[in-house]
């Protein structure tokens, strides 16, 4: 083997070997590239799977709370005109003739009257004049107050407390005439 | 003598080209595993724009179906208020009743 020879014969060696070192690098490469694109579509797609649920629940809140707060003006609504009933009706009492107005405390004696023992009848001084059996105080409504002598029970007819227990009692009835 | 320094010479050259070869190789891996980052960032970034937008798109969705609901509650809170306004008198008349029972 000529001198020559031998050096092309170590040249192409060394090409060849840079050859494969190049092949090499450029596998890796496509590897790592590969393995990156699809680190990042799995992470893309995590992300995208979870905002799509995000979207469908933002979706179903805004639904939500829309139905929800609906409801809640409809009660609004609806309770507003039970206490305008309540408030016409107290009105009408306030508005009524002294008789009526005396019939009405007679009607709230004789309902809880006999319910008290020795009991005495109180009602606010503005109505004194009505009933002469009562007793006036500063009650500060119209109505009456039962009360026995020894002040150990008290029933409180009054025409606010009235019609506040009322406004449990006669709601559903109220809600079937006004709204059914 | 001289042809084998001149050998040496050669295979030393020759191994230079290889360590040069090699070590650019190593350099272009290297740049790839630092594209990494870049390239999850863009992805990421890309989703998280596709997030937004149905995000958005749910949102208008949502408000054209809340306007037609609201349309419905104000109907119905028209009709309670004209059905309890013709009933309002009996109302008033069976509260009063009560008040007296």
């Amino acid at each position: 083997m000529g001198l020559e020879e031998l050096e092309s014969r170590i040249m192409e060696d060394a090409e060849k070997q840079i050859q494969e070192i190049t092949r090499e690098a450029e596998g890796k490469i496509r590897n790592i590239r590969k393995e990156i694109e699809r680190d990042a579509d799995r992470e893309a797609e995590k992300i995208l799977k979870n905002g799509e649920q995000e979207a469908n629940l933002t979706y179903r809140r805004i639904i939500a709370d829309t139905v929800i707060k609906g409801k809640d003006r409809i009660e609004k609504r609806k309770n507003s005109i039970i206490d305008d009933a309540f408030e016409r009706a107290r009105k009408d009492i306030l508005e009524s003739s002294d008789r009526e107005k005396r019939k009405f405390l007679e009607s709230l004696i004789e309902r809880d009257g006999d319910k008290v023992p020795e009991p005495q009848i109180w009602v606010d001084r503005k109505y004194a004049s009505l009933i002469k059996e009562a007793k006036a105080g500063d009650i500060g409504d119209f109505g009456v107050v039962i009360q026995s002598r020894d002040g150990k029970i008290r029933i409180d007819n009054t025409l606010t407390n009235r019609i506040n227990r009322l406004k449990t009692t006669l709601r559903p009835e109220m809600s079937s005439m006004l709204f059914g | 003598m001289n042809q084998i320094e001149h050998i040496k010479g050669v295979e030393e050259k020759a191994e230079k080209k290889i360590k040069k070869a090699r070590e650019e190789a190593e350099k272009k891996v290297k740049l790839a595993k630092m594209e990494r980052e870049h390239i999850v960032q863009v992805k990421i970034e890309d989703a998280e724009k596709k997030v937004r937008e149905m995000i958005d798109k749910s949102e208008k969705r949502a408000e054209k179906e809340v306007e037609s609901l609201n349309i419905s509650v104000e109907e119905e809170i028209r009709s309670i208020t004209m059905k309890a306004d013709s009933e309002m008198e009996r109302t008033v008349k069976l509260i009063n009743k009560k008040l007296m029972e």
